[in-house]
């Protein structure tokens, strides 16, 4: 793809899925870190309380802190046995400093202090820690909810292999859900080729009334879930986001065990692949194991790897160091050996050029929207006309910046943009998607 | 003699240089090929490649010539890898034209004088896009990875 075929050539939309490294292999675990740093809060703003000191012995799924106001109070869970080294300001993978608790291991990795039982549902995934719009699902009166289960980011198989894996605690959790917050439809959308997946999801909903299962024909990003629904029901007032619900296919499986087997939200699956790993996989881990150690697992090496990401390669976020912890949220990680071009060696082929207007964003955006003259106005800072074209609809998916052949930054200028806190008071029309 | 022969090649012509050459090289070899998307990430694990030319005797790098410079990854590894100070460094490149070999020669010294590494041979084989990689050229790549395994045992 060097010189003028990007131009003229028209590249796939998509980028290739990358996913024969990963996909289908059995997952494995690694449920014995050396030390994790729980982060108490989510963003820097939650409110919170710590109810452990440093020095303290802890197990694992044991309570060490609550986030949020009352009546709605998550649990924070230490997700190995040990004891605690401190709780300080510390990065998070999603570029924010959050105030967290660092554990040491003590070696011991069997069993794990359950959840009371004995309350109802919410108070139960309350207290198991799982992370879920709990505000808005009891007050307002939501009609849909949406379990977006397709795979957006190319190396990313994560969701996949829980679907292929465990259809039954998918399904059993959405049926959870459903009943706990008296929400009468589940949408359940896979991708098409995901045959067997499909299938069994199929079956397991069969006895569950409410519970859709859709094959969708290609995958949706994390952020476009409204835009999934609109495709999906073929309904354009289903885009009011105050009646539909979204939910991570990996909360469904914790939800599922919290409820069944009273287990704490303290281990996820992700996917660990790229070149600077020697065994890409998808892999159970700790919440709070450090992406380092996570990578020295998988058979990487840190002096090696140049670029560490978390989440795929569309969507993710570069991370600026090692020791941030695996949360919640975490996808996966992309761990790369990429090549810094200095300068004088910088060819013009890999540089940024002037935008041509070829609108090969505008064709491939899931939302319709004009990244190039967003882009454009967010650098000349005349961010209201920027708002009023649409940027906060844009859903952070990546692809502009993939197939423009200016090599222009667009979804990190669109990015940046969308984060200033001068921007949030306004909103975009109603007539631009 | 541990050495690295460490080179990038886009149609296979660098390739076929490279393996003339370590054979002519002979000894305990790393060898890696540089398999990088245009951005410059790495497209699949490898498990010789290293930054770090430190338990090496030997470095030999090989490339292709763009726009009369040694191509931006290998610069980008000359300028990044770890410990290549005071090493012995032997050099191959390729390009399409014989009269981009001086150009090509400056801007590797440069890169090289700037890591203090010491170049101790250089190779150039023009190409032209396959057409002229014949057999005597190849031959003359490996008798280059011969001397430079004499100069290096000579010290």
């Amino acid at each position: 793809m060097d010189g003028f075929w990007p131009t003229f050539i028209r590249r796939p939309q998509t980028p290739p899925r990358y996913a024969e490294k990963t996909a289908g292999q059995p997952m494995t675990s690694f449920l014995s870190p050396r030390v994790v740093t729980v982060p108490l809060q989510e963003t820097p703003q939650d409110v919170f309380q710590c109810l452990v000191k440093a020095k303290d012995e802890v197990a694992a799924g044991q309570k060490i802190g609550e986030r949020g106001a009352p009546p709605f109070v998550l649990s924070v869970h230490a997700s190995i046995s040990g004891t605690v080294r401190e709780i300080d300001t510390l990065p998070c993978p999603h570029g924010n400093n959050l105030t967290s608790v660092v554990i040491e291991s003590d070696g011991n990795t069997n069993g794990c202090v359950k959840v009371a039982s004995g309350r109802g549902n919410i108070e139960t995934l309350l207290d198991a820690g799982i992370s879920l719009d709990y505000e808005k699902w009891s007050g307002e009166k939501i009609e849909v909810l949406l379990v977006n289960a397709t795979e957006f980011d190319p190396y990313m198989t994560v969701s996949h292999q829980i679907l292929r894996e465990k259809p039954d605690h998918v399904v059993k959790g959405l049926k959870t859900l459903m009943d706990s917050f008296s929400i009468p439809r589940g949408h359940l959308c896979v991708e098409r080729d995901q045959v067997s997946s499909i299938k069994a999801l199929k079956e397991s909903a069969q006895a569950v009334p409410g519970v859709n299962v859709h094959p969708v024909p290609k995958a949706y990003p994390p952020a476009a879930e409204p835009l999934l629904l609109r495709n999906l029901l073929k309904q354009r007032e289903a885009l009011v986001p105050n009646r539909v619900g979204t939910v991570d296919v990996c909360q469904l499986v914790a939800v599922s065990d919290a409820v069944m087997q009273r287990l704490p939200f303290i281990e996820r699956p992700i996917t660990v692949v790229g070149s600077g790993v020697s065994s890409p996989q998808n892999i159970r881990v700790r919440i709070g194991t450090t992406f380092g150690e996570v990578l020295t697992h998988c058979g990487g090496d840190l002096e090696r790897i140049t670029q560490i990401v978390m989440g795929g390669g569309l969507t993710g976020i570069s991370q600026h160091s090692s020791s941030v912890p695996v949360t919640q949220k975490t996808t996966g990680i992309l761990a790369m050996i990429a090549f810094m071009m200095t300068e004088g060696h910088h060819s013009k082929i890999y540089e940024r050029g002037d935008c041509v207007r070829c609108a090969k964003c505008v064709d491939c955006c899931p939302v319709s929207i004009q990244p190039n003259l967003i882009a454009a106005y967010c650098e000349k800072r005349r961010f209201e006309e920027a708002v009023q074209n649409g940027l906060f609809v844009c859903v952070d998916c990546g692809l502009c910046s993939y197939v423009c052949p200016a090599r222009i930054p667009l979804s990190h200028m669109i990015k940046t943009a969308k984060s200033r806190g001068d921007l949030r008071t306004m909103t975009s029309p109603p007539g631009v998607v | 003699m541990k050495s690295l022969i460490i080179y990038c090649s886009k149609t296979g012509n660098t390739h076929k240089v490279a393996q003339r050459f370590a054979r002519g090289l002979g000894g305990e070899a790393d060898i890696v090929r540089l398999d990088l998307s245009p951005e410059g990430i790495m497209k699949e694990f490898h498990p010789a490649f290293t930054w770090d030319v430190a338990p090496y005797d030997l470095v030999c790098l090989g490339g292709w010539v763009m726009v009369m410079k040694v191509h931006p990854f290998l610069a980008a590894y000359i300028e990044a890898c770890r410990n290549l100070e005071g090493k012995r460094v032997a050099a191959f490149l390729t390009g399409g034209a014989i009269f981009s070999r001086n150009h090509a020669y400056q801007d590797l010294t440069r890169l090289l004088e700037k890591r203090k590494a010491r170049l101790i041979r250089f190779h150039y084989t023009t190409t032209l896009l396959g057409l002229t990689l014949t057999r005597s050229k190849l031959e003359r790549a490996e008798q280059f990875g011969h001397d430079v395994r004499h100069l290096v045992e000579e010290g």
